[in-house]
């Protein structure tokens, strides 16, 4: 009887440290595969590191999955869309996790499904910005077809549009967004539309082609200080800088006939995505298919090229999202390698292309 | 006592939860490391052949271009195949996720496309990861359709000929071989997607219309199907479908292809393009339209690059006894009848094919080039109901 007593307790003993270490290694980050991975400071060339940021490393998606975009607010705290995994993660500007919010919710599912689309719920979240006035977060719920409004602790305040919105189209199909003065700026396949900060619609503008203020797919856009909206057209291979009105000032890149001329290099761009106005007035742009950093003047004129294909700290692998903060440091979405890095252009250089 | 096994049982359940999170991504058979089939077939096994009959990233690897990078990574990747997923699907999806592109989504069964809004009813669903997702319970079956030629029944999927990291699923690689090498995909074929098309930089009345063999493999579900896209390459899998066998089914012309559905008689009153007097698959990368009164130097004037636009019909409209219709008015072949894809292809309106001029972007064109991802038809047809079948059957036989 007593032996049998003493297995017990044993047994109860083991059952707890086993419990225990579960509840560790899904609830503290050093023990479940994410937070902070990287943050030994270095260079690779003029790309200063400062540090990379693999997911909250805690509960049960420890990791980033696809993040696809990345914003900053004004004490350069990182929002991060985390696409692959439908919610947004949020860290402080040391890249230490905060909070996250959001899963996955349909808002439109197949037919014979139901839809379990709530507020906060996302199904592919991508585009991403701050509302600097409020702090208010504005995420591009790409596949809902709808804009989310979340205060600065992520909790639920509204979204748009709930109807058609007023313009050329009925819905949007928001792949990239940037909040700027009052303003929320829209990047659809196919046209830029602008609405309030409220969700009320203001104008809209563009269709589909090559032509000036046509898009394809544009996977960027950025409002400047001046009100030039910066379009990352990116299956077009260009940025479009327009005045409010939807009038093209200048255009960088030219339009490629894939079929034909497919990542021939050298070309201006291999495939921009998200773009970020900067605090100098440059525009920041990433492309994915150059795994490097572009920037280019308010007038159009590259100024840098800088960042090389890798998985090692500094270096991208299909980086998808940009956002620049107010003392220029520069937030990747480093999509391809599931992580957010942190980095400064010390200097503005146009790198050699790389032979491959 | 009861206590302590409680705690246990709720321990043991906690665990199992979370390894089920870490196994997910896992939780199909087959390799899908890839090494296995690395170290069975050598490097030969993807690079044995480089003549490649495509263009855009896929194929055309040049001593200029820099294709290869843009999915295999040398170091550090995400799989013995140095592809940036762990699963074809994952690696495909890398960039075919609609962000970029529309034309080939491969998970758009799953995906609202804003050409079509959400109203999928059928669709050819393949194993992957969708938003981190697992859908590996309900995709990527390998159940076939009407794929036993003996009694019209279910089959299974034959997924020997598939790349190791495709495992034993239903998947991209089931139908498409990212690399296009010539000896394993079918031939070019006339695209039916205004997305390879294009009239920038040239003049009034000139397009390019380009061709492409969407990377389709020879080789389905064991089967070659002869390298034609056609309706021999979908019995590759559907074997139960075809009217010759032992299993009473709507007829089809076996050697019918997806693409060419004008042949060589045109009514009268109609023209063709170009001056050609048949609608021919070529064997070059487009084809120059020129509809001006002379054209120029560069127009293909030896091909209609038309197809999948028409249906074959009767002379007359088989609802309305109209004259015969611009197009399309093209006999059955001997104890045969079309196509598969004259029945199974993206959702558009047909009477409005019949009467529109060439316009790539009419409603009547299937230009949205999602078949046969997804359709927001029931089982990928054309059109519903008796809309569909009053394209060719006339409402006043007996």
């Amino acid at each position: 009887m007593k032996g049998k007593h003493k297995a017990n307790i044993i047994i109860a003993v083991l059952t707890v440290t086993l419990a225990l270490m579960t509840y560790i290694y899904i609830s503290i980050p050093e023990f479940g595969g994410g937070g902070i991975v990287s943050a030994q400071k270095k260079k690779v060339g003029k790309i200063e590191f400062l540090f990379a940021v693999y997911g909250p490393g805690r509960g049960t998606l420890p990791s980033l999955n696809k993040p696809m975009s990345v914003a900053a607010d004004k004490e350069n705290n990182i929002y991060v869309s985390d696409s692959g995994n439908n919610r947004v993660v949020v860290f402080n500007r040391r890249g230490e996790f905060m909070f996250e919010f959001g899963s996955r919710g349909v808002a439109h599912p197949r037919a014979g499904e139901k839809a379990d689309w709530s507020p906060g719920k996302f199904n592919y979240p991508y585009g991403i910005d701050i509302d600097e006035e409020t702090g208010n977060i504005f995420v591009a719920d790409l596949v809902n077809k709808r804009i989310q409004i979340f205060d600065n602790q992520g909790k639920f305040i509204d979204w748009f549009p709930k109807e058609p919105y007023g313009g050329t189209a009925d819905d949007i199909f928001p792949l990239a967004l940037d909040v700027r003065d009052g303003k929320v700026y829209i990047a659809n396949p196919f046209n830029i539309v602008i609405f309030n900060t409220k969700g009320e619609f203001i104008k809209d503008f563009g269709m589909p082609g090559d032509g000036d203020a046509q898009f394809d797919r544009p996977n960027g856009i950025a409002a400047g200080k001046d009100g030039t909206i910066y379009v990352s057209d990116s299956n077009n291979l260009r940025v479009q800088a327009l005045d409010p009105d939807g009038k093209v000032k200048w255009i960088y890149g030219k339009v490629v006939n894939a079929f034909d001329n497919f990542n021939k290099k050298p070309q201006e761009f291999e495939l921009p995505r998200n773009i970020a106005a900067g605090p100098d007035g440059n525009i920041y742009v990433i492309d994915s298919f150059d795994f490097n950093i572009k920037v280019l003047s308010p007038e159009g004129k590259l100024l840098a090229r800088m960042g090389k294909r890798g998985v090692d700290d500094g270096t991208f692998n299909f980086p998808n999202g940009i956002a620049v903060t107010g003392d220029k440091i520069i937030y990747v979405a480093d999509k391809g390698n599931d992580r957010v890095q942190a980095v400064r252009l010390t200097d503005f250089v146009i790198e050699e292309e790389e032979k491959q | 006592m009861r206590k302590i096994s409680l705690i246990a049982l709720l321990a043991v359940c906690l665990v199992l939860l979370t390894a089920g999170t870490a196994l997910a991504a896992h939780g199909s058979s087959g390799d899908r490391t890839g090494y296995v089939e690395q170290s069975a077939l050598g490097c030969a096994g993807c690079h044995a052949d480089s003549a490649t009959h495509t263009f855009g990233p896929h194929g055309g690897y040049t001593s200029t271009s820099n294709k290869c990078q843009l999915c295999h990574q040398v170091h550090n990747a995400g799989s013995a195949r140095l592809l940036p997923g762990q699963t074809v699907t994952d690696a495909c999806q890398h960039c075919h996720d609609i962000t970029g592109t529309d034309s080939a989504p491969y998970y758009a069964s799953d995906l609202a496309n804003p050409a079509y809004g959400s109203d999928v009813k059928a669709s050819h669903r393949v194993f992957g990861t969708v938003n981190g997702f697992v859908y590996n319970t309900t995709f990527g079956s390998t159940t076939i359709p009407g794929g036993d030629a003996t009694n019209g029944g279910d089959s299974t999927l034959d997924t020997s000929g598939q790349g190791a990291l495709s495992g034993t699923d239903f998947t991209c690689n089931s139908c498409h071989t990212p690399h296009a090498v010539a000896a394993n995909t079918v031939d070019i074929y006339l695209g039916e997607s205004h997305v390879k098309q294009t009239t920038r930089n040239l003049g009034a009345g000139r397009m390019k219309i380009y061709l492409t063999n969407r990377i389709l493999k020879r080789t389905v579900n064991g089967v070659d199907t002869g390298g034609t896209y056609g309706t021999e390459w979908c019995a590759g899998c559907h074997q139960g479908r075809d009217n010759m066998g032992d299993v009473f089914n709507h007829p089809v012309n076996q050697a019918g292809t997806g693409y060419d559905m004008l042949d060589a008689a045109l009514p009268a009153g109609a023209s063709w393009l170009n001056g050609s007097n048949e609608a021919t698959v070529v064997a070059k990368a487009y084809v120059m339209i020129d509809t001006n009164g002379t054209p120029g130097g560069d127009a293909d004037l030896d091909a209609d690059p038309r197809s999948n636009i028409w249906y074959a019909m009767e002379a007359t409209d088989p609802v309305n006894g109209d004259a015969a219709r611009p197009d399309g008015n093209v006999p059955f072949a001997t104890g045969s009848g079309p196509a598969c894809q004259q029945c199974h292809a993206s959702p558009r309106n047909v009477d409005a094919a019949f009467w529109a001029g060439f316009d790539t972007e009419g409603e009547g064109y299937p230009s949205r080039g999602t078949f046969p991802h997804l359709s927001t038809n029931t089982k990928l047809l054309v059109e519903a109901g008796d809309d569909f079948c009053t394209n060719c059957h006339n409402l006043n036989l007996p």
